[in-house]
């Protein structure tokens, strides 16, 4: 089949041959001077010229036509991919917004549903939203409480409190998170852990304000019942313990008479038992005491020089007895005085020396060194005693974990030693580690920041 | 004086202080010694051995009355204690109480001590 577009070259061909053997006959016409050939030609000739000028016509307009169809269906197919593109981008949208829906769903179930009572309040304080929570805790109904105030259940604050809240809260645009006693609607009063975030637009100001609290009545009375309990057991443990340290201390002085050498020896080993048991009483009190977080940290300027001397003098006959070579290095850069709990520190370095001395073989040395790291001041006990084994030494924090080797030698220990000593660097602020080796020795390094202790609010301190 | 309301250590306290040359007086209530203080007719003590944690009154409200009282504020007292926080120390002492000892820790020989050297001072 002829292609269209070939269509006008073999037609201008064909003409083209056409007019030109018409013009070369007219012209033998001429020239051979036969006028009727050359009329015949020369009108054969105008009609091929006309006819090939219909043609071109006729073609252009074909041409035209067929160009115009091609514009048009390419202009369609474009808007049917703009219409399915639109179509899809629709279906997308409807997607997206059905899932922001679910979203939207997700988050009001889940705020309503949450076990913490949430209060959405406008500026004003005006409630206009609560979960359930917030009717089973206060036992108002939701429509006692939308359009009323959060004082509705709280007022037991004093009002300073109240003027503080709302100073954080509204004019400063600060989140604010305390404690708040409230009361339900039966009277009954309770602890809430609050917290009061406003919601602020793009122009500052603040559009709502979000409440969650928590009732934290059982946590603070289970608080209370744990100090209450370390505070009974230290009385009521200590006051049997007393009575018989008490006794024997008679009974060994000879204020009932004189004792026979063999029952002074038993009464010297009872007495040894008791003790003990008066430090595990401590031990344990003191790990319950800073279990319950509320171990209280009271740096004042203490000469720690001055301390580590008491400490030393207090272990100055253990020191002899074992015939130990005792050295103290004290650097000329520490200073006179640093803000420090006199008490922790005490306790801190009395324990690590005494496990020195206690665990180093007689004619042993052991070294307290007190020096200065950067910002740090250095404790360093180093002795050359039984050391600790290497597969006790990932353990020797741990609560009543004894050394193997040592356990053997004596059964004095707790075994809260050191996990103490720990937990009162760590509270403190500071770092303890050691090196250590069986039958080599052991190093501990305890440092403190030399610029003091950061104070710590607390109702107990260690050993009372 | 002696207060103290467990009677064992109430007689291991007066053991030891007759042993020491004391005649000590024993109390095992506040409300007794309070009593016996009040009585102008009796003599007064030289010192007063409180235990803080009696049943029928607490260290600081017994102090308090000594310390309320001026024919009795003088009486040296030393506390004696099986537990305290520090807050109950500090009140204690800031009342006028000449030194808070913590029980367990002590050998009697040492509080004896305490309340001797206090005695020399006064």
């Amino acid at each position: 089949m002829l292609d269209k577009k070939n269509l006008p070259k073999i037609i201008y061909s064909t003409f083209t041959v056409l007019i030109l053997s018409q013009i070369l006959m007219s012209i033998y016409a001429i020239i051979s001077l036969i006028p009727v050939l050359a009329v015949v030609h020369i009108l054969t000739l105008s009609f091929t010229v006309l006819l090939y000028y219909f043609f071109l016509q006729f073609y252009e307009n074909l041409d035209q036509n067929t160009k115009l169809t091609e514009k048009q269906n390419k202009e369609l197919t474009e808007t049917k991919d703009k219409l399915t593109k639109l179509l899809i981008e629709l279906e997308e949208e409807k997607q997206t917004t059905e899932k922001q829906k679910n979203e939207l769903l997700k988050l009001e179930l889940a705020i309503e549903n949450a076990s913490d009572p949430i209060v959405i309040t406008d500026p004003e304080a005006k409630i206009i939203y609560v979960n359930k929570a917030v009717e089973l805790i206060t036992g108002y109904a939701r429509n006692e409480l939308i359009g009323a105030k959060p004082s509705l259940w709280g007022r037991q604050m004093s009002k300073e409190f109240y003027e503080n809240l709302w100073y954080t809260i509204k004019t400063k645009k600060n989140n604010f998170h305390g404690l708040i006693s409230n009361k339900k609607r039966d009277g009954t009063v309770y602890i809430a852990d609050v917290n009061i975030s406003p919601v602020i637009n793009n122009e500052g100001e603040v559009l709502y304000f979000v409440g969650i609290e928590r009732d934290v009545t059982q946590m603070k009375e289970t608080d209370r019942m744990k100090t209450e309990f370390i505070s009974l057991a230290s009385h009521q443990l200590r006051t049997p313990l007393s009575t018989i340290k008490w006794y024997l201390e008679m009974l060994m002085d000879g204020d009932a008479g004189k004792m026979n050498k063999e029952q002074h020896e038993f009464i010297t080993y009872i007495n040894k038992a008791n003790e003990r048991m008066i430090e595990l009483v401590n031990s344990l009190l003191n790990v319950s005491k800073i279990e319950s977080g509320k171990l209280a940290i009271d740096p004042a300027p203490t000469d720690i020089v001055g301390v580590i001397d008491e400490i030393v003098t207090e272990m100055e006959r253990r020191i002899k007895e074992k015939k130990l070579n005792f050295t103290l290095n004290i650097s000329k850069e520490v200073p006179n005085s640093i803000d420090l709990d006199q008490k922790l520190v005490r306790q801190v370095i009395a324990n690590i020396l005494t496990n020195s001395v206690k665990y180093t073989p007689d004619f042993g040395s052991v070294n307290l060194d007190l020096y200065t790291d950067k910002d740090q001041l250095v404790f360093k006990v180093t002795d050359n005693g039984y050391g600790i084994p290497a597969k006790d030494q990932q353990k020797i924090y741990t609560k009543f974990h004894r050394g193997e080797n040592i356990a053997k030698l004596d059964n004095d220990g707790t075994g809260l030693g050191l996990y103490l000593v720990r937990s009162i660097v760590e509270a403190s602020g500071g770092k303890i580690w050691f090196e250590s080796e069986e039958n080599k020795g052991t190093t501990f390094w305890v440092s403190l920041p030399l610029a003091g202790v950061t104070a710590k609010k607390g109702i107990v301190s260690l050993d009372s | 004086m002696i207060l103290e309301d467990e009677e064992l250590l109430l007689n291991a306290i007066k053991k030891k202080l007759e042993v020491s040359g004391f005649n000590p007086l024993g109390f095992l209530g506040a409300q007794a010694a309070v009593s016996y203080l009040q009585n102008e007719a009796n003599e007064l003590p030289d010192a007063v051995w409180l235990d803080y944690h009696l049943k029928d009154m607490d260290g600081l409200a017994f102090t308090k009355i000594l310390k309320d009282t001026p024919r009795l504020s003088s009486i040296p007292i030393v506390v004696v204690s099986n537990s305290a926080n520090d807050e109950t120390v500090k009140n204690i002492l800031a009342l006028g109480v000449n030194k808070y000892i913590l029980k367990a820790e002590h050998r009697l020989d040492d509080i004896i001590g305490v309340i001797e050297n206090i005695l020399e001072t006064e």
